[in-house]
């Protein structure tokens, strides 16, 4: 596994993300997950996820609860049809 | 003084300029590119200590307004690195963080207030409270060693608070070394018309507030159903400007909840509002599932009282003003708020081409209502620009900001382009 000391916020939000958002999300959702990328104005700084008739947001630990519900809320936004 | 763009030499949005002197520093602005997506992530500029906090000189990082093309990158920022900006612009950078995933918490060691001087490490630092389509933005006076630096940040001189503008021009800091001066509209191409050379000059460009403000009360007077304004929520000039333009023309304005949360959280009495006359809130769809999927239903106690639902609307189609998304427009279709009315888009013309652009045009072109654009830009036409520099005088002129660094030469005297990452003595 690459270092954890990596260097910048960019950096090692890349490598929370390889190394260990999916498998977070796959566990989540007990099984396989498609990133959502670019499908509206969601952030880089949290992950989102989805599999069959499921959304999961994987956050770091330098986010708290409150904002991993109102990320939950924004990705539902964006994968609701209006 | 040393001075170096680190981003925005030669484009407009992303700016971030570092300011030396005998081992102080201060960062004004770390804007996030605005050719980056919005999920896109794009590292920090290469400054000591600013990522990490390691670096003790350097004395604090300065945001000249809540533009995410000049604040996107903050929370990048360590957070032993001082943060300095306006308290107004805080409060609506707070109240817009619900409303967007992008949003970010800015946790500021000090705020700009206009004409109040801040010492910084080796600095004095004096803000200049600024006509923009970003609120509560300043331009700053840096000084060191007996050196002057003026950044502009983004200005201009034709919004709601054009006064500053001339005030600036009618009492401007003297003996400024360097102007490092913003041109989001000297074009980079020489085919492109410029309101100096071109009496051809671009809508966007020329108008003004007040002009919107007028045009828009004669289309709501001569359109018999709803006026469905589609602007920036943290736009407060259009805001101000819609609602002028609505009670002139004897309708009810009809916001979103995102407008009326950031006109509320800003906390001037003055800037219309929930409580305001002839002011009532839809919450359309998408915000709807947003407060409920997020469990913040006291998000909604602001609207108590003047919350209007579909059948209000389409009822009163005929006496309203819609301030809405424009992703709450297919909605507005289907219930028939907008028969008979008409879409203004009032925002850069740019976006129109976003897939969210893209997608409004065709709906309403299946729908059969007309889309009309209404705008006047957030920046500076360059006869103001010509005028700003002329006032100030500086020893230099620097490009920011800007896609047309080349041809400020053309424009004003003394003009010193600069790289990005090159350090340079004022």
């Amino acid at each position: 596994m690459p270092s954890e000391r990596a260097n910048g916020v960019v950096e090692r939000r890349r490598l929370f993300r390889a190394n260990r958002a999916t498998a977070v999300a796959e566990a989540a959702a007990g099984g396989p997950v498609e990133p959502v990328i670019g499908l509206g104005r969601l952030s880089g700084r949290l992950f989102w996820y989805q599999a069959p008739g499921k959304l999961v947001v994987v956050a770091g630990p330098y986010k708290d609860a409150r904002d991993g519900d109102l990320a939950l809320a924004h990705g539902l936004r964006h994968v609701t049809p209006d | 003084m040393r001075i170096r763009i680190l981003r925005g030499a030669r484009e407009i949005g992303g700016s971030c300029v570092e300011v030396a002197y005998r081992g102080s520093r201060l960062v004004l602005d770390v804007g996030k590119p605005l050719s980056a997506g919005w999920d896109e992530e794009v590292s920090l500029p290469a400054v000591p200590g600013l990522s990490d906090g390691s670096d003790p000189s350097l004395a604090g990082v300065i945001i000249s307004h809540p533009h995410l093309d000049h604040y996107g990158l903050i929370d990048q920022v360590d957070v032993r690195v001082p943060i300095y900006i306006g308290q107004e612009a805080v409060q609506l950078l707070a109240g817009s963080a619900f409303f967007s995933a992008a949003g970010v918490k800015v946790q500021p060691t000090g705020y700009l207030s206009d004409a109040v001087s801040l010492a910084i490490g080796a600095f004095t630092v004096t803000p200049y409270l600024m006509d923009h389509s970003g609120y509560d933005s300043y331009s700053l006076l840096i000084e060191a060693g007996g050196q002057r630096l003026f950044y502009t940040g983004d200005i201009r001189g034709h919004g709601r608070k054009a006064s500053l503008f001339e005030k600036l021009i009618a009492h401007p800091p003297g003996d400024v070394d360097v102007l490092l001066c913003e041109g989001t509209h000297i074009r980079a191409l020489p085919d492109q018309p410029t309101d100096d050379e071109s009496p051809v000059v671009h809508q966007e460009e020329a108008r003004t507030e007040w002009e919107v403000e007028r045009s828009l009360a004669v289309r709501m007077g001569e359109t018999e159903g709803a006026v469905c304004v589609v602007s920036s929520a943290q736009n407060i000039d259009r805001l101000v400007t819609v609602y002028r333009a609505s009670r002139r023309a004897g309708r009810v304005l009809v916001t979103d909840l995102y407008t009326a949360s950031v006109a509320d959280s800003v906390g001037r009495s003055t800037i219309p509002q929930p409580g305001f006359e002839d002011y009532r809130v839809y919450v359309p769809n998408r915000q709807r599932v947003l407060v409920k999927t997020s469990g913040e239903f006291t998000r909604m106690d602001l609207v108590r009282g003047v919350r209007v639902f579909p059948e209000w609307l389409a009822e009163h189609r005929r006496k309203i003003t819609l301030l809405q998304t424009s992703s709450a427009v297919p909605e507005l279709l289907r219930f028939g708020a907008l028969a008979g009315g008409l879409v203004v888009w009032s925002m850069w013309p740019g976006y129109l081409r976003d897939r969210s652009g893209v997608r409004l045009r065709s709906t309403l072109e299946s729908a059969g209502v007309p889309l009309v654009f209404d705008h006047a830009s957030g920046h500076a036409s360059v006869p103001d620009l010509q005028r700003l520099v002329t006032a100030l005088n500086p020893r230099a002129v620097v490009p920011i900001h800007t896609e047309g660094a080349a041809r400020y030469a053309r424009l004003f005297s003394d003009v010193a382009v600069r790289n990005d990452g090159e350090w340079w003595d004022a």
